[in-house]
């Protein structure tokens, strides 16, 4: 917080290539195409029964955290340009990727033993 | 860890885990961290149509397809999905190691395999659609 109020985190920065801008659109992008992938898991229900219960609370918990840490990416990315500085975004990675790991291998198995 | 540039630091918040998954070096230019960010949300959109896919057609084509080939459909789909977002996260931190140490990009394997695999599948669905209509 004093290091806020210090130097007040400003969402503007020089770039020209917008490049905050088309990352924070490509983290919405995706958000909304495992939005797109929860509800067609909900037409397994009748079939697979809880099973596929699963990836969707699951898919749904991934992107609200994603979510939330969307604005503070962002916050970075900009302060980060200016600094010519940013660091990796390796917990997103993470979690995204194993999300959508753990989905596949969620449907696999419900579409080998279901 | 490499002497950094001045201006171009390790960040002081990087934790063991990354520091270790990250490997040596300084942080690159953020334009090309943001880059191999937008990169790899391509790649996992790509691994969620998959998914989408493969779900879909376990799901919707009961009148299409046999069951055993409706299965097969819906199974190499899912499975490409899972690689295809294993292998995204793998060829950022490989990009991003690689960004770190100013060395060379590595090629993407994944896009011959993919090449390769959407056109036999094309070429089964033609075969399909001949000889099913028959």
């Amino acid at each position: 917080m004093s290091r806020r109020a210090q130097a007040p985190v400003t969402l503007g920065h020089d770039d020209p290539g917008l490049q905050p801008e088309r990352t924070l659109l490509a983290w919405r992008r995706t958000l909304m195409t495992l939005l797109v992938v929860c509800t067609i898991f909900l037409r397994w229900i009748p079939h697979f029964g809880l099973i596929a219960l699963l990836p969707i609370v699951l898919a749904l918990m991934a992107g609200i955290l994603i979510q939330i840490g969307l604005n503070a990416r962002y916050r970075k990315s900009a302060k980060g340009l200016k600094q010519e500085r940013i660091p990796a975004p390796l917990r997103e990675v993470v979690v995204l990727g194993a999300t959508v790991i753990v989905l596949s291998g969620v449907g696999i198995y419900a579409v080998v033993f279901g | 860890m490499n002497s950094p540039e001045p201006g171009k630091a390790p960040s002081p918040d990087r934790d063991r885990i990354s520091a270790s998954l990250l490997g040596p070096g300084c942080e690159p230019d953020p334009r090309f961290t943001l880059a191999n960010e937008r990169t790899f949300l391509a790649w996992i959109r790509t691994a969620l149509a998959f998914l989408a896919g493969g779900i879909a057609v376990e799901a919707f084509t009961g009148d299409v397809f046999s069951p055993g080939l409706r299965r097969a459909v819906a199974l190499s789909l899912l499975v490409l999905a899972m690689l295809v977002s294993a292998s995204a996260c793998i060829r950022w931190l490989k990009v991003e190691r690689a960004m770190r140490v100013r060395k060379p990009l590595p090629l993407p394997v994944l896009v011959p395999i993919l090449s390769l695999g959407g056109a036999l599948v094309a070429a089964g669905l033609i075969v399909f659609l001949i000889y099913g209509a028959l």
